[in-house]
């Protein structure tokens, strides 16, 4: 009886606190919600499955952030996604300012798309990118400045760029 | 580039999802738990059956031919290696390491050493060692129930108390478990899943992760255990290794320091050997009979001058423009530390720093992506930062991590990177409010220093932040 409370316990807590930003993560990739959740679902079962020694939260934070874009890249390499198409654009709840934010995020390749997404929404910094990613920081940093441009060029007036 | 955020911030997963989820890895959970119960007693089966078979084989070799002569072993120099291995493994000319091949040999082929052992001692032994670092200790422990006899199993101490060309299994009639220290319970842990690893052949799909845990054994001393290869079972395999050069038993990890081509000469030492480059995340154990492996390819290592090679060593890549691109690689993993100095005192800060710089990285400086560096350059607060790192206090992030919360902002954490006399840039340390610090690019281990030093860095903006 304990155990079955422990897991309710920490599933409640994985999903209080991880679900919001795998689906976004796999949003960012997917492009549509249902694909995004399907991912999300898949990464706690993995977690629950392989049960990883996490050194700390970060280290937890960063293996989910990992898998999710693992499993993401995976499904669109799939046939089965590639001879579908969605039938929802979206029924995320936002404003058309956001939706055009939104929209030129996803509009970006994917290899920036990853990076400006961890690195303006998560905050991660660009080492904590290039380790969760891995690949040089060297390239986070210059894949993160030409994603900012092309998303300047994306919005022109609209963005505020800083 | 608020916006992205407020922007993303509407991308929620929605609470029926939630709910969904739940139930859905409720029920995953049960049925996890429902297999690993019915698997488990045909397991347990299986290993009283294996035993069984061992233990009457044994028995049976030991009562039937006689074999097992005390007066033929001898404690320090016998080997259950033939002489036809170590001939194959020495005539190896892919490495051109100086180090014992004798040792490595032993480490090449765990199991047919295993074997070897079996045939001679007539006992079966699974010989933990696939190690063959300079500070192995060869306390060989093993009571075997069946007989009178002992084999003793190979066992490192993080101590660094050697018996180095003594390293292949050897056979002693006395044991004493007692002896033991908990270092050695440590690495007899660490070593069984190593070797377990080690001694299957199948194609594992394995990868490389931290052993995380870090074990105290007095009031201050603080074991990091080696990295090691996991095996399948360990669910890392999703994850990408990180570049590693394994030399002499010592997993090497890339150093986030940077040297330019003109310094790289001047530091480079002696070359160690070449790397096979055969170590990746589909076959991670097939590089072990090598003496230097990697994960990097195939690139020649060098000793770094001023440093032990246990903690450091490097690659020097010629590039076609006749410029070279040195890659450092530190070791700071398998050893014991009682004080900042045994850590820190690796790294020949005192009297080298000509340069240091702090970042001072706000929100507000992140979210632009601009990354301010303020040049630190008074003598005496860089000479008592170096002192307060030898006299700090290890601890472990397990103890101490929960109660540190998000410091990841200047109020709470400042980042200091220095630079030294031998070319070596960027050597990066991560100082907390609440008065810990560690080095490196992410957390193995936290140092405590003076909490007067933590204030006067936040007190007196003058010495390391220009604004």
């Amino acid at each position: 009886m304990d155990e079955l409370d422990n897991n309710k316990g920490y599933i409640h807590y994985l999903i209080e606190t991880y679900s919001d930003m795998l689906i976004r993560i796999s949003y960012s990739y997917m492009k549509n919600l249902s694909d995004a959740e399907d991912i999300t679902q898949e990464v706690f079962i993995k977690l629950l499955e392989k049960q990883p020694d996490f050194k700390n939260k970060t280290h937890e934070k960063s293996w989910l952030i990992r898998v999710a874009i693992n499993l993401s890249k995976d499904k669109l390499k799939s046939s089965y996604f590639k001879n579908t198409t969605s039938l929802e654009d979206d029924f995320v709840d936002t404003t058309q300012e956001d939706t055009d934010v939104i929209q030129a995020v996803l509009s970006l390749p994917l290899k920036y798309r990853s990076i400006v997404f961890l690195y303006y929404y998560e905050n991660y910094s660009i080492s904590e990118i290039s380790n969760i990613l891995n690949i040089k920081e060297s390239t986070v940093g210059s894949q993160l400045s030409r994603g900012r441009k092309l998303l300047k060029s994306i919005l022109k007036e609209d963005f505020e760029y800083e | 580039m608020n916006k992205i955020k407020s922007s993303f911030s509407k991308i929620k997963a929605s609470e029926e999802f939630k709910d969904k989820l739940k139930m859905e890895l409720l029920n995953n959970t049960s049925q996890l738990g429902k297999k690993a119960t019915v698997n488990y007693y045909p397991f347990g089966l299986k290993v009283a059956a294996v035993l069984l078979i061992f233990l009457g084989t044994a028995s049976f070799k030991l009562i039937i031919n006689n074999t097992y002569k005390p007066e033929n072993i001898d404690a320090g120099n016998t080997t259950y290696v033939s002489k036809d291995e170590v001939d194959k493994f020495t005539n190896d000319n892919s490495i051109s390491s100086p180090v014992s091949n004798k040792n490595d040999n032993h480490a090449i082929d765990n199991s047919k050493s295993n074997v070897k052992a079996e045939n001679s001692a007539g006992i079966k032994n699974s010989s933990n060692s696939h190690d063959n670092s300079p500070s192995t200790n060869n306390k060989y422990n093993n009571n075997n129930n069946s007989s009178n006899n002992k084999v003793k199993y190979s066992k490192e101490t993080p101590s660094g108390n050697t018996n180095t060309n003594k390293n292949i299994a050897s056979v002693s009639q006395n044991s004493d478990d007692n002896n033991l220290t908990p270092s050695n319970d440590i690495n007899s842990s660490q070593y069984a899943t190593t070797s377990n690893t080690t001694n299957d052949n199948s194609n594992k799909n394995g990868a490389l992760s931290l052993n995380s845990t870090l074990r105290s054994f007095s009031s201050n001393a603080v074991y990091i255990p080696k990295f090691q290869i996991p095996n399948i079972q360990e669910k890392t395999k999703s994850t990408k290794m990180v570049p590693l050069i394994i030399y002499n038993g010592n997993v090497y990890l890339k150093s986030p320091i940077s040297i330019d081509s003109k310094s790289s000469k001047n530091i480079l030492g002696r070359k160690i050997g070449t790397t096979m480059g055969a170590l990746n995340e589909i076959n991670p154990m097939n590089t072990y009979s090598k003496n230097i492996i990697s994960n990097i390819g195939t690139t020649d290592v060098y000793a770094v001058n001023g440093y032990d090679e246990d903690f450091r060593i490097m690659t020097n890549v010629t590039l076609s423009d006749g410029t070279n691109s040195p890659e450092i690689y530190e070791c700071l993993n398998g050893i014991t530390i009682t004080t900042g100095n045994d850590f820190f005192g690796k790294l020949n800060l005192p009297g080298n720093i000509v340069n240091a710089r702090v970042q001072i990285q706000t929100f507000s400086n992140s979210n632009s992506e601009k990354e301010n560096f303020y040049t630190a350059s008074d003598l005496s607060f860089l000479n008592s930062f170096v002192r307060e790192l030898d006299n700090s206090t290890p601890y472990l992030p397990e103890n101490i991590e929960n109660s540190l919360d998000d410091y990841k902002n200047n109020d709470k954490c400042k980042k200091i990177f220095l630079d030294l006399k031998d070319g070596s840039k960027n050597i990066p340390f991560t100082i907390l409010r609440n008065g810990y610090i560690y080095y490196g690019e992410y957390p193995t281990i936290y140092f405590k220093i003076s909490t007067n030093f933590i204030n006067k860095i936040w007190s007196t903006p003058s010495i390391i932040d220009a604004n």
